[in-house]
């Protein structure tokens, strides 16, 4: 397994829309407005 | 996913969120969550728009039937996980970012091959490190 992340303080996180649950937009930007975000970008969820 | 629900109060004391991103459409990563009670938020990137967005390719045949895919995938198998199903762009790379409230990126992480995930003990590490370290 590969457990080295590499620690990259404060560069701007990248843009984007996402589509939720009922196809709605979402804007990355709004999910981290108001606390610590960690993201999981998934090959498949289970 | 199983890993990190099994943790999910770790990571609410340390203030932090999850939200899953899958390459298919918003309504398949909901449902496939509410199938196998994921708790976090789950949201679909069907144009990979945002995989892109943070340096998560598309793995080549290596990176997607590797020994070690199918070794990590057996592993998984006994220890009694069962995957769901790959909606989307399957040959999708992982990766794991902690962003700030600033919109600071703080740790990334990106997978080799597809069947390379870190730990939620390195996650929540990294969450500890960067809180530490006072980052955006």
């Amino acid at each position: 397994m590969n457990e080295e992340g590499e620690i990259v303080a404060g560069r701007p996180a990248a843009e984007a829309v996402l589509e939720g649950g009922a196809g709605e937009a979402i804007r990355l930007s709004d999910l981290w407005k108001d606390s610590r975000l960690v993201l999981v970008f998934m090959r498949h969820l289970g | 996913m199983a890993q990190l629900r099994r943790h999910s109060a770790d990571f609410e004391k340390r203030g932090a969120r999850i939200v899953a991103i899958s390459p298919a459409e918003g309504k398949s990563a909901k449902s496939v969550c509410g199938m196998f009670n994921i708790p976090f938020q789950c949201l679909g990137d069907p144009t990979g728009e945002a995989y892109d967005a943070f340096g998560l390719g598309r793995g080549n045949l290596n990176q997607m039937f590797s020994f070690h895919t199918f070794f990590r995938g057996a592993l998984a198998f006994f220890r009694g996980h069962r995957q769901g199903p790959s909606l989307g762009d399957r040959f999708r790379l992982p990766g794991v970012f902690i962003i700030g409230p600033g919109g600071g990126t703080q740790w990334a992480w990106r997978g080799r091959d597809a069947a390379d995930h870190p730990s939620p003990r390195a996650i929540l590490s990294a969450l500890d490190e960067t809180i530490g370290g006072g980052g955006a």
